[in-house]
This record gives structure tokens, sequence and C-alpha cells, in this order.
């Protein structure tokens, strides 16, 4: 039996613009009837239904969506096994997991109503698990160390925040303040998934200690204003957790998709390549760059459509950024709009590649793209010389070269005969 | 945990299960629930019901063997 309340009337209206939007093939049309269907539920759970919320209902609905995370969780942690053993990467679906969990936590944390407490536990939990991910990702290496090391400073000033709240979300603010003017996110162009999570978690935490109050631990605390600060700060987290979803994943495929758009729509065809702008010329007006609309061999290398192409003065394949994850000459490469850069020698042999997978190369396992890059940029490419002998990679495991005993993540140099050119120091 | 919401609400003028619902504000599927035993209503919805029906949460609710393990 549903009920025909204000609610159930606001419900039918998202869905009626939600068909509308699909029928003019709308892609976020799914946002309007998705949002039809957890209108109630969200409502009841920010205590916003007013005398329209049934007890039994909101239980019922809080225990179906419990069961619902849990069915979201495990498909995604599936879908990523799958893709992993595809040997392709997973990275959307650990965003998706890790996203998911850190909201449930989050909303938990919320839901207990003590703000202070809340800021500083998040603090904690970020700095501690900082701490960890940078021991599991790079071991004893000195990036991996560093990034302990500064999970452990990030946990110690949740720690300082018990005795000094406001004092360290001061700190806090200031920090996200300057990250975001220095590394100009305020433009929501990707500058690492390390960077905005940081400046996301650091806001969040100084909102949560700001919007406590002296009287927070007592018994008989505020109830109204308790609750409309829980709404508030609620409100806040889910924002911030959407708009790091809408940064990190939402603007790697929005530059494929804006070259699938205009595929349907203009393009130009320059010394035979089909190609969307912006477009660079040599001063004798030979092509330099463009992005290309439709799948293509340049020198001799198959290329996806959407990938930003860079070509020499003689119209050689020079380097390119790949829209995906691709294989270039039998190696797997890792592809992300502006992110990673493939490079060519003039001969067509491939030059600079990041690996999308742990790769044996020549005998030498070669570490694929990590976390690291992403948060100290650049040294974690891997390079061959001109004969295609490698040049360059970070080892994914440890091994004896030379007689020399390397560990996982040391970088190690041959020359065009293979020959090791410096040793482990 | 045993009820007798059934016996009181006929004692009370023979209230249907719509309408002490509409009294204590719930949906007409919760009254049958709790009559059936298959959900313990909330303190506040307990203590709405026995004011409704002119009683008290402990004539209306008694807790079974089951429920002191």
């Amino acid at each position: 039996m549903i009920k025909r309340d204000r609610i159930f009337y606001a419900a039918c209206g998202l869905f009626m613009v939600g068909i509308v939007l699909a029928l003019m093939e709308y892609e976020f049309a799914l946002l309007f009837i998705v949002g039809a269907y957890l209108l109630r539920p969200t409502l009841h759970v920010f205590d916003l239904a007013g005398k329209k919320a049934d007890e039994r209902q909101v239980q019922i609905h809080s225990r179906s969506g419990n069961v619902a995370f849990i069915a979201v969780i495990i498909t995604a942690i599936g879908l990523a096994l799958l893709r992993i053993a595809n040997g392709e990467t997973a990275e959307e679906f650990y965003a998706l997991i890790g996203i998911g969990i850190a909201a449930r936590a989050l909303v938990g944390l919320l839901m207990i109503g003590e703000f202070r407490r809340t800021g500083v536990l998040i603090i904690i939990a970020v700095g501690v698990v900082t701490a960890l991910f940078g021991l599991a990702s790079g071991g004893f290496s000195p990036a991996g160390l560093f990034v302990c090391l500064l999970g452990l400073l990030f946990a110690s000033l949740g720690f300082a925040a018990r005795r000094f709240p406001r004092a360290i979300a001061a700190v806090l603010t200031v920090i996200a303040l300057v990250m975001i003017f220095g590394f100009k996110l305020y433009q929501f162009r990707p500058a690492g998934s390390a960077m905005t999570f940081a400046v996301l978690v650091m806001l969040l935490a100084a909102i949560s200690i700001f919007l406590s109050s002296r009287s927070e631990d007592s018994a008989t605390g505020a109830g109204s204003s308790k609750s409309s600060r829980a709404i508030v700060l609620v409100a806040i987290s889910l924002s911030l957790i959407v708009l790091f979803a809408y940064i990190e994943i939402g603007s790697k495929s929005g530059d494929y998709k804006q070259t699938a758009n205009q595929v349907s729509q203009e393009y130009t065809e320059i010394q035979g390549i089909a190609a969307i702008g912006p477009f660079e010329y040599y001063p004798n007006g030979k092509l330099e760059s463009c992005t290309i609309v439709r799948e293509d061999t340049l020198s001799g290398q198959p290329l996806s459509a959407g990938t930003v192409v860079h070509l020499t003065n003689d119209g050689v394949l020079d380097w390119c950024f790949l829209q995906q994850d691709t294989e270039i000459q039998g190696h797997l490469c890792r592809g992300e709009s502006h992110g990673f850069m493939t490079g060519f020698h003039p001969n067509g042999q491939l030059k600079t590649a990041w690996l999308a997978r742990d790769e044996v190369i020549q005998g030498i396992p070669c570490a694929k793209f990590r976390f690291m890059s992403s948060v100290f940029g650049g040294g974690d490419a891997t390079r061959f010389h001109e004969n295609g002998q490698l040049s360059f990679c970070t080892l994914s495991d440890g091994m004896t070269i030379e007689d020399q005993e390397f560990e996982k993540g040391d970088p190690v140099r041959f020359d065009e005969h293979g020959k090791m050119i410096v040793g482990k120091q | 945990m045993k009820t007798n919401l059934r016996r009181f609400r006929f004692e009370r003028g023979e209230l249907s299960q719509q309408q002490l619902a509409d009294m204590v504000s719930v949906s007409r599927q919760t009254i049958v629930a709790i009559e059936k035993g298959n959900y313990s209503p909330s303190v506040k919805l307990a203590l709405l019901l026995a004011e409704k029906l002119e009683t008290t949460v402990e004539e209306l609710f008694e807790l079974e063997d089951e429920d002191h393990d």
C-alpha cells in the first residue's frame, strides 16, 4: 500500500522529470529517477519527514539500506577483482568502495552527535589509515616511510585536537586553504587523489570541530540546535564526498565524453588525421598536436579515439596522452587524458610508458604506476632505449641483478646493451 | 513479547486498525505488525497507544519467557 502524502507527490514529480529527461536522452535523468525512489528514506534519515515518518518504516528503510550497502560493496569488490584478473585497472571500483565505507563511517560518527569527538576521530582515523597505506603501498622505501610519517603526523594532530580542538581546526583550515590556492584545486582539476582527499578530510574535520559547542558533552545539551547542526554537518559531509567523487571519477571520463560528443558534431581532417582542437602547428605549417576523434594508426602505432597526440616536425608520433589504458608494443600503458605521457623514439620504438600493471620486461619485474606517483609526481615511468632495450624501471619485486640485491621499489637503470648502469647505493 | 493491543482496541469502541493508526500517527501496517508480534514499538509509540486506549503500557505489552534470556 503506497502512502499518498506530500513526499509521495514530490517523488512522483521527480520521477516524471527523470522520464522526460530520459526521453530527451540526457544521461543524468537516472539521477532524478533514483532520487524519486530514495526521497522518502533520505528524508527519514535526516529527520525531515516530520509527522509523515512511521517509525517502523524508518526501521525498515534503515535495515534495507544496510543490506543494499553491503550488496553494493560486495558487487564492487567482485567487479574490481574481475578487472584485476583481466589485467585491467580497477581504480573506479576502489574509489566507489572507499567512498561508500567512508560515507558510512562518517555518517555513523555524525549521528552520535558529538561533533568535536567526530572531528578528532576523523583526523586520527585518516592519519592512521594513511600511515598504513604508505607502508602497504611503498613498503620501507623512502617514499613509503615518508607517507607513513605524514600519516602519523596527521594522527598526532588528531590527538592534539582533543586538548586544543579549535586551534587544531584552525591549523587544518589554513593548511587546506593553502593547498586549495597553491595547487589551484578551485579549478576542479584532478591534482591527485591523495591531495584532493586530504583537503576534503581536513575541511570536514575542521568544520565538525567548529560546529561543536562547550555544552556538547553534557546530558542537557540544546536539543534543537544540536539536530540542526547535525543536519548542516551531514549535508556538508555528503556534499564533500560527492565533490570528491566528481573530481576523481567524473573528471576522468569528462574529457573522453566531451571528445565523443564532439565526434558527432564537427571534426577536421588535417594531414590525414581526423581530429579536433586545440590544434598546434609548426612554423612550416605541419601539424604539431591535436586530439584524434577515432581509432587511428600513427607512425605504425594504433591509438584509441580521444588520444592527444604530439608529432615531430616530420610528422612522426612523438608522444601522446592516452585516453584509456592501451596496449602499446606489448605493454599495457596507463591512460588518463593529461595524466600520463607515453613517449616514442623517432624510429617508433616505445620510449616512455606508465605501466598499467606489473610486468616482467626482459626478465626484470617492472612496477606499474602506483599511488606514490600521484602524490609526488613522476618517478615511476618505465623507459626504453631506441633499440627496445629496457632503460629504466622501478622494481615490482626484489631480485638480484649482476650480483647485487635489490628490493621492491628500487629503481634500476640499464644501457642499450642491457648492462646495469648504476648499482644499488 | 506478547501484546493485548487487539483486545484493548475492541474494548475501546471497536476501533479499527486504521482508526487507531491515525490516532497515533503511524501506518495501519505498523498496527498490524504490532498486533501480530512482528514489531516492537518504541517507548514513545507504546506510551501513545496506552494513552489513546486509556490503559497502561504494562497492560498492553507483556514480556514472555524468552524475552528474559
